[in-house]
């Protein structure tokens, strides 16, 4: 009888898991998702971009909504990549992740981009490697936990720039506007066309001669995405970040803003991976910020 | 692979597909415990209750597990009562280990039982209910790998579509076949002394968990860039090294030597895994060194297991 009894019980439990194990990870209902700061249509697919649109050579891609325009420069004895961008409107500057939030999913950024189908793309913040940081994405706030003396740089609905140095949630929620999109890496290289002083206690090697990977405005619109190569590359010795600031105050930045660099640096044109091809090696990121177009197939 | 979808409802619960081969997976285990008991110790009693602690003990460690690795993650990203919702799913494959070897303890104090019998009576049955459990994560977007982009190899078992209709490995299905292909050796091999049946299952895991969990590209555990899977088989890979070489009579330095190729195939990996990120190596030669790495821990490892040929062992488990 007590075997019987013990068979109901096991057979019970075993019943249980069925309702208790929806997935070895963590449903999309288990992250604290705040509701979306204002009513924009951020969630609707991009266009498909047309193919045509694309210039040779990996030169950019030219329509009536979005020009890119991809060259390539020397440097502090490096090799710099350097997009120039002009949207017609500020909902075409994105951002996207390889998953859910929540997921440490990482994927390249070229699979990401042609996801969304993103023009050009290049990688975000890795806001999946820890638990800090302000995480705003296409209008929804994910996580409001800025990491102590970090900048973060916010993103309104017209496509501006606002640096928020030594960010706390105070000083982000004092900004103006309407904010769509957050980054929490830096720290801010430029704020007003001014090269900021590089905080030496930040975590992410600020003397290090590496890849280095910056967005920034260079005035309403009208953005740039600088990618430098880094030692893993032949012939390049890469920037420290007070080199990086310095060369984007001269390229024409307004604002300016340190990514996530190093292998994580990825600029992408027409679904593929264009900088520091020489490592061979694509390492898998979280999130990417990318331009899409008005013009292409809905 | 798709996300996670309700298939049915059970008191008023939902029911999801990953869910439903889980219970019939660990139910397959428990039947087989059932039934080894009975062949082996001639009381399926043992084996019931051995997988009445185990069911319950496993779930609550593989979700400690998942929370405790997650826990600065928690605090600020997951709903507030994450820790208890089950329902919402999050759970380890170190959390299960350790709640396994609970409840075979638990077991063998209250049944007056040595440990290492009934451990060799569980392993066989976790690693079946294991092999399920990979399998279900057909049922998710989880237990994929790299982007597989030649055509040649989109077809099963080699690629699966995820939801984007991309081409991933479905490294679930190869670690699924893995922990059957252990079950199926330990039940067919005979195992004199009593606890290497669970220490060799334990080595097998180990080894292949590092490998199958450096080819995952999903939502896996990690600390930073540090794959916790990986660590965990690792770290069983050398807990079971550690014993087989504590029972052998032989002198010092060979335990010196043998300390000393473990540690430097560790570094081996160490540096595998970084070079999957940073070397200028094609990653398919990292990959084969890292299996030639493992297969050579194994060797190393299985050989210990062995007696002396002078002098015997020094102990028994």
């Amino acid at each position: 009888m007590k075997f019987v009894w013990r068979v109901l019980l096991l057979l019970v439990m075993v019943a249980l898991l069925t309702v208790l194990c929806p997935d070895a990870t963590p449903l999309p209902g288990a992250y604290a998702e705040t509701e979306a700061l204002a009513p924009l249509s951020l969630d609707a697919d991009a266009p498909v971009p047309d193919a045509a649109a694309y210039l040779p050579d990996n030169a950019g891609y030219a329509d009536d909504s979005l020009s890119v325009s991809i060259s390539t420069m020397r440097e502090f004895d490096t090799d710099i990549m350097v997009a120039k961008i002009t949207v017609k409107d500020a909902s075409q500057l994105r951002t996207a992740m390889a998953a859910k939030f929540g997921s440490t999913q990482d994927i390249p950024g070229a699979k990401l981009a042609k996801r969304v189908n993103a023009v050009f793309a290049i990688n975000g913040d890795y806001f999946n490697f820890d638990s800090t940081g302000y995480v705003l994405r296409q209008g929804t706030l994910y996580r409001d936990n800025p990491r102590e003396d970090s900048d973060v740089l916010l993103i309104d609905d017209q496509g501006d720039f606002h640096a928020v140095v030594n960010a706390t949630s105070e000083k982000i929620a004092a900004v103006q506007g309407t904010i769509v999109n957050a980054l929490s890496f830096g720290p801010a290289l430029v704020v007003d066309g001014q090269a900021q002083e590089i905080n030496a206690r930040l975590l992410i090697a600020p003397e290090k001669e590496t890849q280095r990977m910056v967005l920034a405005q260079t005035g309403p619109l009208s953005y740039l995405c600088v990618a430098t190569e880094g030692p893993e590359n032949p012939g390049s010795r890469g920037l420290t970040l007070k080199e990086t600031a310095q060369l984007m105050v001269e390229l024409g930045a307004v604002t300016a803003y340190n990514l996530d660099g190093g292998s994580s640096s990825t600029m992408v044109l027409n679904n593929a991976k264009i900088n520091a091809l020489s490592t061979h090696k694509v390492r898998p990121i979280c999130d990417i910020v990318y331009f899409a177009t008005l013009c292409g197939t809905r | 692979m798709a996300e996670p979808a309700v298939i049915g409802s059970l008191l008023g619960l939902d029911i999801y597909g990953y869910g439903m081969i889980t219970a019939a997976s660990v139910l397959c285990g428990c039947l087989l415990c059932v039934w080894l008991a009975h062949a082996r110790l001639k009381n399926a009693m043992v084996g019931l209750r051995l997988a009445l602690y185990a069911v319950p003990l496993c779930l609550l460690f593989a979700r400690l597990g998942y929370c405790l690795v997650r826990a600065p993650f928690i605090a600020v990203d997951y709903v507030p009562d994450f820790w208890i919702q089950f329902r919402l799913g999050g759970y380890s494959l170190a959390g299960g280990s350790l709640g396994l070897m609970l409840a075979v303890w638990v077991l063998a104090s209250l049944t007056k039982r040595p440990f290492a019998p009934l451990m060799d009576l569980a392993l066989p049955c976790a690693m079946v209910a294991l092999a399920g459990l990979r399998w279900a994560e057909a049922f998710t977007l989880n237990g994929v790998g790299a982007y597989v982009d030649n055509e040649a190899f989109w077809w099963f078992p080699m690629a699966v579509q995820n939801t984007y209709g991309e081409f991933v490995l479905p490294v679930f299905f190869w670690e699924g076949l893995t922990a059957l292909v252990i079950a199926a050796v330990l039940l067919a091999r005979h195992f004199p002394r009593p606890g290497d049946q669970a220490l060799t299952g334990t080595l097998l895991l180990g080894l292949t968990q590092v490998f199958w969990e450096s080819l995952r590209a999903d939502d896996y555990l990690r600390f930073g860039f540090v794959r916790v899977n990986q660590l965990w088989g690792v770290a069983l890979v050398c807990f079971v090294i550690a014993l087989w070489l504590s029972r052998r009579a032989k002198p010092r330095r060979h335990a010196v030597a043998t300390i000393a190729a473990v540690a430097l195939c560790i570094a081996g990996m160490v540096g595998i895994m970084f070079g999957l990120d940073k070397l200028p190596i094609p990653n398919e030669a990292l990959y084969a060194l890292l299996g030639l790495i493992l297969i050579l821990m194994g060797v190393l490892g299985l050989r210990l297991r062995e007696p002396d040929r002078k002098g015997g062992t020094r102990r028994c488990a």
